[in-house]
């Protein structure tokens, strides 16, 4: 009985601290439907990817996915570049379950590891928004302002020991 | 003149939604990546030897998108310019390399640098048959063939000449203003059986000035809008050679289909200029087709 406890216990603490529900993207320098089109397909044609939801007017895209699937922010990014443009607003939304976050302090959550930048310290319960700071993930003249918020390289290398560290805030 | 029309063209962009998918020249803005889109480009030229729409020109072309910064486009060309039936001329290979990339939200600023040969088995110059008549001696007049040159003195490598172009293209996107300029040069080869002649200038500087705007959807809801585009675009050549040039205008309505397929009917035409041309004025019809993510890496 005791190990059955323990095996949900291990189960609920792994499986379900972080998941990705939804990713939206807002490209910029878009003119025309044919351009938005292109990102759309791009994105489309990832094997974690479920459905897309454009906004044509406003450039940006919902993204939902398949179950069950690791959801790479990395290969999102590069097929809205693919299609010749950039990521102006990288936000996913995340169900917590009970994540403590630090400011400028790295957390794992899920399969990722996160680096929190511009937020205070709290505990994160269920689906909360975060947006990715990485280079790429925003706007370059915002890249270069938002470095004087942390002093550690990964902000740079966008990683530590050669781990993937997403930088974010809330 | 020129200037009136190019605060014209500026103007009338100002307040309307920018396009940058021109007509006569290309973007520094690249295709998708990985994706592949078909053309088939139509040209109805107005020759200086009849002063008529007398020739067409076919010129189906691919377009790769080898990567993000990479584009590729191969052509072949056909046309009844020098003979009375359609004959198949050569093919092109141009490739297109954006090395700047400056984006924001509401703007952008691209540089590429391009590069294109051309290889053409045409003859250098132009025989038509005209009618001559000449008197018979006794008051009439014998009517018999005779044989007219026309020079070119335009260095045409979209079917016309072999040769050689490169130059940069510089694409900028304010809020709702999207221009494009173009600096290049060009060189004139031997065409495959016909060597260049001496009075053919072999060297010239290409330019253009582009401009675009959307004209519908005012708003977009959905990737099955038609987009109507309007554009004008500036194009302009001077050899340096004999030092003539010319300028011309280049009016087009463009056409967005599905968000895939794209149809432009523009009409160039010479504004100012002392270059012996071929042709001073064409109509172009052109239909594209894409295909996205065709060699997808998943």
């Amino acid at each position: 009985m005791k190990k059955i406890f323990f095996m949900v216990a291990v189960f609920l603490s792994v499986a379900a601290t972080a998941q990705v529900t939804h990713v939206t993207i807002q490209a910029s320098g878009l003119t025309c439907s044919m351009c938005s089109n292109a990102i759309n397909k791009a994105i489309k044609s990832l094997d974690f990817v479920n459905k897309v939801e454009a906004n044509i007017k406003k450039s940006s895209f919902d993204i939902s996915f398949k179950p069950g699937t690791v959801i790479d922010f990395d290969k999102l990014k590069m097929k809205v570049e693919d299609a010749g443009f950039f990521v102006a607003v990288f936000t996913a939304t995340i169900n917590f379950d009970n994540v403590t976050v630090q400011n400028d302090t790295h957390v794992d959550a899920g399969s990722n590891t996160f680096h929190f930048l511009n937020i205070k310290g709290q505990t994160l319960n269920g689906n909360k928004t975060i947006r990715i700071l990485d280079k790429g993930f925003i706007p370059a003249k915002e890249y270069k302002k938002n470095s004087s918020l942390t002093k550690m390289q990964c902000y740079k290398t966008g990683e530590e020991n050669g781990k993937r560290i997403f930088h974010v805030t809330i | 003149m020129k200037k009136i029309f190019l605060i014209i063209c500026i103007l009338s962009v100002r307040f309307v939604n920018a396009q940058e998918l021109y007509v006569f020249t290309e973007p520094a803005s690249n295709m998708a990546a990985r994706s592949i889109g078909l053309r088939l480009n139509t040209k109805v030229f107005k020759m200086t030897h009849d002063n008529k729409f007398s020739s067409y020109r076919l010129d189906p072309e691919i377009m790769i998108g080898v990567n993000k910064n990479l584009m590729v486009h191969l052509n072949g060309y056909a046309s009844d310019m020098f003979q009375s039936n359609l004959k198949i001329e050569g093919a092109s290979l141009y490739a297109k390399y954006r090395f700047l990339s400056r984006d924001d939200i509401h703007s952008h600023f691209r540089l590429a640098a391009y590069g294109k040969v051309s290889i053409i088995d045409n003859p250098t110059v132009l025989n038509s048959i005209g009618k001559h008549e000449i008197p018979d001696g006794s008051g009439g007049v014998i009517v018999h063939d005779i044989i007219h040159t026309t020079v070119n003195n335009e260095i045409d490598i979209d079917g016309t000449n072999s040769g050689l172009a490169t130059g940069v293209i510089a694409t900028k996107l304010i809020n709702k203003l999207a221009v494009s300029t173009s600096l290049g040069y060009l060189y004139r080869l031997n065409n495959l059986h016909n060597k260049r002649e001496v009075i053919v200038p072999w060297r010239a500087i290409s330019y253009s000035l582009s401009a675009g705007y959307l004209l519908f959807p005012k708003e977009y809801t959905s990737y099955k809008q038609t987009n109507i585009n309007l554009y004008t675009e500036f194009l302009g050549n001077s050899t340096w050679d004999n030092k003539k040039y010319f300028i011309d205008i280049a009016p087009a309505i463009q056409f967005i289909i599905n968000s895939i397929a794209r149809i432009d009917i523009g009409y160039r035409t010479q504004l100012s200029g002392n270059t012996q041309r071929m042709a001073n004025s064409a109509f172009l019809v052109r239909v594209e087709y894409n295909f996205l993510n065709v060699f997808s890496k998943k």
